[in-house]
């Protein structure tokens, strides 16, 4: 049999009472797959017109600090929902999580998701000041909008095929 | 339940072309849903950004009905991919999702929603000052909330309750 301590961790965990009670529970499980879903709107949602502003989509006649200042509290609630139902829902089925090819290539997505957004805080976005109102953003910026959404959308499809066993 | 003159159109689409493609192919199903799901997620969040500014949540109040403008184009184009990839996976089941109780109340909340979104709210929302609506772009923002997030609670339910 296969063994490592990241295996032997699942296996654990897939035997606590509280994962197996949320798997085989009626209700908590859909129930926090549906909070799951629905927190992506707000998570996905707003990272979506924010990396838009970026690329001179969307809300261009607002100041790019203003979108970021009035929407990322919105965003980092709807992450700490994502977080909060996924992780549970992994504390349910981390055998599943172990063997899914998607899962791993979902979570590698979202750490350089974190890696980009991160990057472009510390660097392009301290010299806001002089792109703030312009639509025609600086190429570091549209870069940085570009690689959130297209790895955004990369953790949104492989977290699908998860479901699907792949 | 199915109403049994339904029945043989249910086996005629259920054969048809298009169907037959999607149930064929293995990646069908998933690729619809993913699209299905990222057009739900801009979607709402669009819709909450525009609605909740009315509040001065999120987006300022003065700058509501700006928002509301400019991100327009953002939710009816998600709204449109949505529709495509929702009817592409109801021809890929029609037998299945026909059956579901659920379903004519999500799509009866849409057309609600739609209806709504694209006459009273549009006019409410997108005029500043005038009294442009019979109703004030707060109020029309709070009916809008409701409906989008009933779409959306509704739609969850699809494949649950059977």
């Amino acid at each position: 049999m296969e063994t490592n301590s990241l295996l032997d961790l699942c296996r654990w965990m897939q035997n606590t009472a509280s994962g197996t009670a949320i798997r085989e529970s009626i209700w908590v499980f859909p129930v926090l797959d549906a909070v799951h879903v629905w927190s992506l709107g707000l998570f996905f949602g707003t990272v979506a017109v924010f990396d838009l502003r970026l690329l001179g989509v969307g809300l261009r006649r607002e100041p790019v600090s203003e979108v970021a200042r009035r929407l990322l509290p919105w965003t980092a609630a709807g992450f700490a929902c994502m977080a909060a139902s996924g992780g549970l829902l992994f504390w349910s089925e981390p055998m599943k999580c172990y063997g899914s090819t998607a899962f791993r290539v979902k979570l590698a997505a979202m750490i350089l998701a974190g890696v980009n957004a991160l990057a472009f805080h510390l660097t392009t976005y301290r010299g806001v000041a002089a792109w703030d109102e312009t639509r025609a953003t600086p190429g570091t910026a549209r870069l940085a909008g570009f690689v959130s959404l297209a790895l955004w959308v990369c953790v949104v499809v492989s977290g699908r095929l998860v479901g699907y066993r792949l | 339940m199915v109403i049994v003159s339904e029945i043989p159109l249910l086996d005629r689409w259920q054969d048809a072309w298009l169907g037959q493609t999607i149930r064929a192919s293995r990646w069908m199903f998933p690729a619809l849903e993913s699209a299905h799901l990222l057009g739900l997620a801009v979607v709402m969040g669009s819709v909450l950004i525009v609605n909740l500014g009315f509040f001065d949540l999120g987006m300022r109040r003065a700058r509501a009905h700006r928002v509301a403008e400019q991100l327009q184009p953002l939710t009816l184009g998600a709204l449109c991919a949505n529709l495509v990839s929702g009817s592409l996976l109801f021809a890929g089941d029609p037998v299945k999702f026909s059956g579901d109780r659920i379903l004519p109340f999500k799509l009866g909340a849409l057309g609600l929603a739609i209806l709504f979104q694209c006459t009273i709210h549009h006019r409410a929302t997108q005029t500043p000052g005038a009294r442009a609506g019979p109703i004030s772009p707060r109020m029309a923002a709070g009916i809008a909330l409701a409906l989008w997030i009933a779409v959306a609670v509704l739609g969850r339910g699809i494949g649950v309750f059977n």
